[in-house]
């Protein structure tokens, strides 16, 4: 089955206002989103996110929003997250059966789909290719897709955020003399990093469904959503690491680490046969 | 080699690493409730300490063998069983814990005496001070410095009034229970130069000691701190391993110690993965062939990280100045308790981080035991040197 959608159609530009003073920041389209993450961070980009596409997940599944942006129709609230710009609160669409209202009124709003949307298998079922829940309609499955890749695209300048103050708190620091950001392993992971932040932007942006699509649309498989997903979980977490303690107590770079990680888990993958998705990028 | 049964040992705990389970959600939303896991009496935590024998009138008994819980791989065990319940609990218990190695390192008799006295006290911490907020891995270089103050008054630490003073001028910052300590060692530079680093025995109640608790995203019940040192007084025989010679006492004696801990805290990385991998299995019954298949590749690395880090506490054991096989134990543990901890939530399905906060803990837990003895970075560059210079290349990892 497969699992392509198209890229979030580039709506009109969305203007968020900076944290402190300043311009406002314009994401034109999802791609901008990743300069308003870098930038101002969780709260900002998930606000222009929202301001781009409306808000969507599949029956029983998750989103993460600022708490000025409410989520559609009856959906509940799980939790809350710090973000390092603010809270986020935790939204569970409501489970199969009491989702077509919802459905119905994103049906105008969401972006079309290439093909048929992917299978919404319920991962702790152990349903690899399970059948469309009750109340799942083809729009909802698109305008979650979009949605997603909207909160990808939110990961990658957030991871690029985190890797930004990475830096900054190892020049400062020494070791035997040596800047911290010199000693040659901490460059390996920034590396990596980087590494990571151009592919992502790259199977976002849609080049490997370019190359591959006869008509050379840009739709974005949802193995290329699970491959982003997989390769800034795994730099976010080496950076992070390179905060050394002073990530581990709760301040701003725990918090941001926590918020790209939650985003992450709450929708890195389009459901059906993406499950599992650390192991396969090694 | 132990003498001790090692699969009696496991046996013994399990329940124990059971009850810390029960209580572990609750710690992780307030480390205060740590306290009503002591009230309850289920964690042996003076048993498993590490006292040496003359200082509990009841040492565990496994199988009526009594264990004193002394060897690294004695430890590297207990810390496995009960990280399956909370390894945040095994850091954050009172007892021994690091300063106990360190002591039995580098103290003398006198000084051990002390120590474990005071410790075997119920309900006592003791604390290991040694990062500082300019210098965690660049440890060489720590600033906390040993000060002779010019003829203060007497206070009871100098020898008679207006004689010099030494005190204890700095700051440590992420200490492991040092708001709620007793007594604990400081490390501590008297002179320039890679030996001019000594390690002290402090009592927390001297004038000058001041340090508060910090907020942590996981393992809460460490309760991580910092510490001012505003000239607190110290006492010459405060200086631990003052009968050694410089070259053994101070950093570079200390460094025995961090090679025994080593195992212990990848010990606590694959107690977690193990607790991981049975909680998805309990609560999930069927799996798809690939996700049974991955979590197959997982049981078969767990056992290997098991036996290496078995074979990495031997190893330090036997020769505790060799820290190759605890770097690559660690390392190894890390990397799969990293892993496994991220890949098992979303085997429970899409919201499984907020459903299952027991998973959530563990996943927050991790970087924690990263950053304890060193980090992953730094454990390779340990076992590359290691291994270019000849060392573990020939472990038995049967
Ligand atoms: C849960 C927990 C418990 C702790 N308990 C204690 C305690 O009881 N007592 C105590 O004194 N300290 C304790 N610490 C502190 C711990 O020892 C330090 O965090 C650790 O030594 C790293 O130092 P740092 O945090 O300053 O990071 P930094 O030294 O700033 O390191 C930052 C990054 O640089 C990398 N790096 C550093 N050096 C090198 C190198 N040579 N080569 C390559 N990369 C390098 C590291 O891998 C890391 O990613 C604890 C920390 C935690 C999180």
């Amino acid at each position: 089955m497969s699992t392509d959608v198209v890229a979030p159609a580039p709506a009109e530009a969305v203007e968020v206002s900076p944290e402190e003073g300043g311009a406002p920041v314009r994401a034109d389209g999802p791609a901008g989103l990743r300069a308003v993450a870098r930038e101002l961070g969780p709260v900002a980009a998930l606000t222009a996110l929202a301001g781009l596409l409306p808000v969507a997940a599949l029956p029983g599944e998750y989103v993460l929003l600022p708490d000025d942006v409410p989520p559609p129709g009856d959906w509940a609230q799980v939790g809350e997250v710090a973000s390092d710009t603010g809270p986020l609160l935790v939204w569970r669409a409501p489970r199969a059966g009491a989702a077509r209202q919802v459905a119905e009124a994103h049906d105008a709003a969401a972006p079309a789909v290439a093909d048929a949307a992917p299978a919404a298998g319920e991962a702790a079922t152990g349903a690899a290719d399970a059948a469309p829940v009750a109340g799942e309609t083809a729009a909802t499955r698109a305008a979650d897709a979009a949605w997603r890749i909207g909160v990808a695209w939110v990961r990658a300048g957030l991871c690029e955020r985190l890797t930004d103050r990475a830096v900054e708190r190892l020049r400062g620091r020494t070791l035997g003399g040596t800047a911290t950001v010199n000693l040659p392993p901490v460059r390996l992971v920034l590396a990596d990093a980087a590494l990571a932040h151009l592919e992502a932007q790259a199977l976002l942006g849609g080049a490997a469904a370019r190359d591959a699509a006869p008509d050379g649309g840009a739709s974005i498989s949802g193995v290329s959503l699970a491959r982003v997903t997989a390769v800034l979980d795994r730099s976010s977490r080496a950076v992070h690491n390179l905060f050394g303690a002073s990530g581990f107590v709760d301040g701003e770079p725990a918090r941001l680490a926590r918020t790209i990680d939650l985003l992450g888990h709450a929708g890195g993958t389009l459901p059906g046969g993406t499950a599992g998705r650390e192991g396969h990028d090694a | 080699m132990t003498t001790v049964d090692l699969v009696a040992l496991r046996d013994h705990l399990r329940p124990v690493g059971a009850a810390l389970r029960e209580h572990a959600l609750a710690i992780d939303a307030d480390p205060g409730a740590l306290h009503t896991l002591l009230d309850s009496g289920v964690l042996p935590y003076r048993q498993l300490g590490g006292f040496p024998p003359g200082y509990l009138d009841d040492p565990l008994r496994v199988r009526g063998v009594p264990v004193h819980v002394r060897t690294c791989v004695e430890r590297a065990v207990v810390a496995e069983t009960l990280a399956w319940g909370d390894a945040s609990v095994v850091v954050g218990a009172p007892g021994p814990s690091m300063s106990g190695i360190v002591v039995d390192d580098l103290a003398d008799d006198e000084q051990r005496d002390r120590f474990y006295r005071r410790v075997a006290e119920p309900r006592t911490w003791t604390f290991f001070g040694l990062t500082e907020p300019d210098r965690g891995s660049d440890a060489a270089a720590l600033e906390t410095a040993v000060v002779e103050l010019p003829g203060g008054p007497d206070d009871g630490s100098a020898p008679g009034h207006g004689s010099p003073r030494t005190v204890l001028r700095g700051h440590k910052k992420y200490v492991g229970n040092v708001a709620r300590a007793s007594l604990g060692v400081v490390f501590a530079r008297h002179r320039p130069g890679p030996l001019g680093v000594g390690v002290y025995l402090v009592d927390t109640d001297r004038p000058g000691f001041d340090a508060a608790p910090l907020v942590l995203t996981g393992m809460r019940s460490i309760q991580l701190g910092e510490v001012r040192l505003r000239d607190v007084p110290l006492r010459p025989e405060d200086t631990l391993g003052r009968h050694l010679s410089p070259s053994r006492r101070g950093l570079l004696g200390a460094v025995r110690t961090f090679n025994r801990l080593r195992p212990v805290v990848a010990s606590l990385a694959v107690g977690v993965t193990q607790a991981a991998l049975d909680y998805v299995r309990a609560e999930r019954s069927s799996f798809t062939a690939d996700e049974r298949w991955r979590l197959e590749t997982f049981d078969d690395r767990l056992h290997a990280a098991r036996a290496l880090v078995l074979q990495a506490a031997r190893a330090a054991d036997d020769d505790p100045a060799d820290g190759t096989l605890p770097a690559a134990a660690k390392a190894a543990a890390l990397d799969l308790a990293e892993e496994v901890t991220h890949a098992v939530p979303p085997l429970l399905g899409p919201g499984a981080r907020w459903e299952h906060p027991y998973l959530d803990k563990l996943v927050r837990d991790v970087p924690g035991l990263e950053m304890m003895e060193g980090t992953r970075t730094v454990q390779r560059l340990t076992l590359a040197q290691g291994w270019l210079q000849g060392r573990a290349r020939h472990a038995e990892l049967v």
